[in-house]
């Protein structure tokens, strides 16, 4: 593969006559604030189309294109191409909500807004994303999108990349797919689905339409403490078993608790959090349900201003600033999660391992554990202790397969995908 | 299968090198028999005794993956087409080999792999069939919660394949919904291993693509406790619309009912006079549509009816509209069925709130009864040729989606569409938060083999172009096969360009269900 050959003042003249003069800048200011994308210019471009323009222009110089909203997870993780120029494709001019439909309840929208910014239009419309983790709220929806957060889940509605019903592509060949919005389809393969989750390798999603909600006619946070973390995990399945579906669920084991409900929940092993929400004859129903079955495993609930506290913290936008110790999880099933917590250490690098499960689904949960240290060393090493314990560390893979089918679908490999492992918000 | 394999052909001295020769068969039964699927449009020719829509050369049943894989390559080699089977209960022609070549039936690739009740997973090969899998699971205290009409007699790949609907998708959803990871051989015999996760995957593009990019053969799907409780109510709205704007208000307010069907007033009717007998309503349009004609009795005789239905289907635009004018009185409103199921407290909840919500909604109480009867012969699928096919008509069904804003509007141009060519009815089912299923049901008639096709097609066209104009997607569970695949472009517009893309890399050969999907 060859280097780009072509001036660099005409490719950026060519931008410019796409996006306009002003949405362009090759200023040290502006393209210094990609990270290792280190590109020779930044464009803004403002539709689909523009991004479909930029992106053929890109393709047919032998350009390079990484796309980039709030760069939330995406910083620092480009690999560095052979001598190719890169162009920063940023879509933080594409922030328009283009239809809220009320009726279906789907809100269309360009995927240069920011989620946070999203929620709080929806929620003046008396709407909601859903009750999705505030800290997947820094993102863009394009980043959300194309890099999925493996933190943007509730039991009650899913993952959030499932409430895409359909999706605009721009490709490197300057085309751009619409997918069909339906509620359901058989009409072939989810070509939405296919494009989410491929970090941009595939194209860049210029706009989705999404699934949206009301907002909960009541909410009932409840902090269930138990004697150990096995018995919180078995507990949260339950509860799904029997037919709940919280909004929110996460499992505070060692290290945890104090650090999320303070000292004087410090007593509790274990504590599983459980937000409730729904009619409020419903989430009544499912608070006597989950009460009883914390009963039933041998523990109490804990004060409801603990609960409360806690659900008004989580759920308030600073959270999702709010600093966080480094972190990895990984998947595991209920019949192994036992065994599993039996092998993670108490401490780790001399700090206190903290452990932690959520996005809690009848198949299992996401078993997070972080310490207090600092470092990729620190993070690698987290890893480790996932891996020793016979679990498999999220990480973005891109198999085989779909390496050949990119170069299929983008010959040029105009597009940079993010790479590296999931580093947190 | 039909007597000894005598390979005459170097391919099938070839497939003997793969599959043992008591498990390939070239005969001219198995051929006849593999000749098509359940598209109602092949009834025609078998009506007219010209069977043999699309022959295959050779039927093979492979019973391991590895088997699959070697066909595949095999067939990659030689450039031979390869149709997947499994129970051929498709509609819309997806299993028909329509460039002969090899039927690749995977009946015999069925076995449980495994489950995990603790983690509500099960693995099975796909070519076991739904009711068997259902058994399977039940006997563990499990559900898939997958319940199409066609449970006795599709396969998983089938359902994998064509991205099924159960009857109870409202709570466990269709089943893409369900794929927890899968196994699949691809047109040049490559061998993938698919598992959800949070990183580019590709069930997405196996999951529908009805065989032209791959042949699944293991899947493992997420599964649910089995219900310990379960409950209907029926209720009657003087009018669609009220019935729809009821469904949207049960579904937006976050409740979770297992099934809600609307039927519009000529499918009420049909409903009613059946007696709420859905088996009778299922086997026979024709029974139906003439017990629902009042003052002809049973008495009069089947030669009299069959005549009558016939040249009343031959004017079915006109028999269409005075349905239209005399269904809402003589049915008095649109039957909706509302069924939950799960663990009994919060069933009894969410039953009870949707309860309020329907009757706010307008609806009229109407008991248990009708829910309970729609239960007991939900499966009831005629397995003969309908009789309104033997009477000369014929009659086919459209399953489309929408979103809620959309739907009344889709409805009314379909039903526009095809009223002045067919009688039409529908019900709403497949209820989400944000829209809803159609299914259409329309019976013709016409003159002659020559017509009778033309007159097929031309339903087919109008109806699927007020489909895509309404803003609504061609297929919501049927599929795509052939009967679709010429709205294929509409459907996807550009991204048709992606989806050949897509096959020439997993099907380099172009061997996979050659003909299918428009591609």
């Amino acid at each position: 593969m060859g280097a780009t050959t072509r001036d660099p003042d005409l490719i950026i003249d060519e931008l410019a006559a796409i996006v306009g003069a002003t949405h362009v800048s090759s200023a040290p200011a502006d393209v210094d604030s990609y990270g290792g994308l280190e590109p020779f210019v930044v464009v803004w471009p403002g539709s689909p189309t523009e991004v479909a323009r930029v992106l053929k222009v890109c393709s047919e110089n032998w350009v390079v294109v990484g796309t980039a909203g709030y760069g939330a997870r995406a910083q620092g993780h480009w690999p560095v191409s052979d001598g190719r120029l890169r162009v920063a494709l940023d879509t933080r001019r594409m922030t328009n909500i283009l239809d809220l439909d009320e009726v279906a309840l789907t809100a269309h929208c360009q995927c240069g807004i920011q989620a946070r910014h999203l929620e709080e239009a929806l929620r003046r419309q008396g709407l909601t994303m859903g009750p999705f983790p505030v800290e997947t709220q820094v993102s863009t929806l394009g980043g959300l999108l194309s890099a999925p957060s493996p933190t943007a889940h509730s039991p009650q509605v899913g993952w959030f990349e499932e409430a895409c019903l359909a999706a605009t592509i721009a490709q490197p060949d300057g085309t751009l797919v619409h997918t069909r919005v339906a509620p359901r389809k058989a009409a072939g393969p989810d070509l939405s689905r296919f494009f989410i989750g491929s970090r941009g390798g595939l194209g860049v999603i210029t706009t989705a339409t999404l699934r949206v909600r009301r907002l909960p006619e009541a909410e009932q946070p409840l902090a269930l403490g138990v004697t150990d973390m096995a018995t919180a995990g078995a507990l949260a399945r339950q509860l799904l078993v029997e037919g709940a579906r919280p909004a929110r669920v996460r499992i505070l084991g060692s290290g945890r608790v104090t650090v999320e409900l303070g000292e004087s929940a410090s007593d509790s092993p274990a504590v599983v959090m459980v937000v409730l929400a729904g009619p409020p004859a419903l989430v009544e129903a499912e608070q006597r349900l989950a009460e009883a079955l914390c009963r039933e495993a041998g523990g109490s609930k804990l004060h409801a201003s603990l609960a409360e506290r806690w659900w008004a913290r989580h759920s308030a936008w600073k959270d999702a600033r709010a600093p966080r110790p480094l972190r990895a999880g990984a998947r595991v099933s209920y019949s192994r999660l036992p065994e599993v917590l039996e092998q993670l250490p108490a401490q780790f690098k001399r700090h206190p391992l903290m452990v932690w499960c959520e996005e809690v689904t009848l198949q299992g949960v996401t078993l997070w554990i972080a310490s207090a240290g600092k470092g990729r060393p620190v993070r690698t090493a987290l890893r480790s202790l996932l891996l020793d314990a016979g679990l498999d560390p999220i990480r973005f893979d891109f198999p085989p397969l779909m390496d050949e089918l990119r170069q299929q679908l983008d010959p040029n490999e105009t597009m940079v995908i993010m790479e590296g492992e999931w580093s947190g918000s | 299968m039909q007597g000894t394999f005598n390979p005459t052909s170097a391919l099938g001295r070839d497939l003997m090198e793969i599959i043992p020769r008591e498990r390939i068969s070239q005969g001219p039964a198995d051929r006849l028999i593999y000749s098509r699927d359940m598209w109602p449009k092949t009834l025609l020719s078998v009506r007219d005794n010209k069977p043999s829509v699309s022959p295959p050369d050779f039927i093979v049943w492979p019973e391991s993956t590895d088997e699959v894989s070697r066909v595949l390559r095999l067939a990659s080699e030689q450039g031979v087409p390869v149709t997947p089977w499994g129970g051929g209960s498709g509609v819309c022609g997806g299993a028909m080999a329509v460039k002969g070549g090899i039927i690749l039936d995977l009946k015999r690739m069925n076995r449980l792999l495994g489950t995990s009740a603790e983690d509500h997973l099960a693995s099975f090969e796909t070519g076991v069939i739904g009711q068997t899998l259902e058994d399977q699971l039940n006997l563990r205290g499990l559900t898939l919660g997958h319940f199409p009409a066609s449970i006795y007699c599709s396969t998983l790949g089938g359902w994998l394949a064509a991205r099924s609907a159960g009857q109870m998708s409202s709570r466990y959803g269709k089943i893409e919904d369900m794929v927890h990871g899968l196994q699949a051989v691809l047109g040049d015999g490559r061998i993938i291993t698919c598992t959800e996760a949070h990183e580019p995957d590709l069930i997405p593009l196996l999951v529908g693509s009805e065989g032209t990019l791959g042949v699944i053969t293991r899947a493992t799907l997420r599964v649910h406790p089995m219900a310990t409780f379960r409950t209907f109510r029926a209720y009657e709205f003087p009018r669609v619309a009220q019935g729809c704007e009821a469904m949207r208000r049960v579904m937006q307010r976050g409740l979770r009912p297992a099934v809600m069907r609307l039927y519009d007033e000529v499918d009420t009717l049909l409903a009613r006079s059946s007696g709420q007998d859905r088996r009778k309503h299922r086997s026979g349009l024709f029974e139906s549509v003439m017990s629902g004609i009042p003052g002809l009795s049973e008495k009069r005789g089947g030669e009299v009816k069959k005549t009558l239905f016939r040249a009343a289907l031959n004017r079915a635009g006109m028999l269409s509209k005075v349905a239209e004018r005399l269904a809402p009185r003589l049915a008095g409103g649109c039957l909706f069925i509302v069924g939950w199921e799960g663990e009994r407290e919060l069933t009894e909840v969410e039953a009870s709130l949707g309860h309020a919500e329907l009757l706010a909604a307008g609806g009229k109480d109407l008991g248990s009864g009708p829910g309970q009867a729609w239960f007991k012969h939900r499966y009831n699928v005629s397995y003969k040729m309908s009789p309104l096919y033997v009477s000369g008509a014929f009659a086919d069904t459209m399953e489309v989606a929408v979103t809620w804003d959309r739907l009344l509007e889709l409805y009314n141009n379909v039903r526009q569409a095809l009223g002045s060519r067919a009688m039409v009815m529908a019900h709403f089912s497949h209820a989400y938060p944000e829209g809803a299923s159609i299914y259409f049901t329309f019976a013709a008639s016409a003159e002659g083999r020559a017509k009778a096709d033309a007159l097929y097609d031309e339903i087919w066209k109008v109806g699927l172009q007020a489909v895509v104009e309404s803003g609504g997607t061609i297929s919501h569970h049927h599929g795509v096969g052939l009967a679709k695949a010429a709205f294929m472009a509409e459907e996807h517009g550009a991204g048709m360009g992606v989806y050949r893309k897509v096959k020439a890399v997993m099907d380099p050969a172009g061997v996979l269900n050659p003909g299918k999907m428009g591609l």
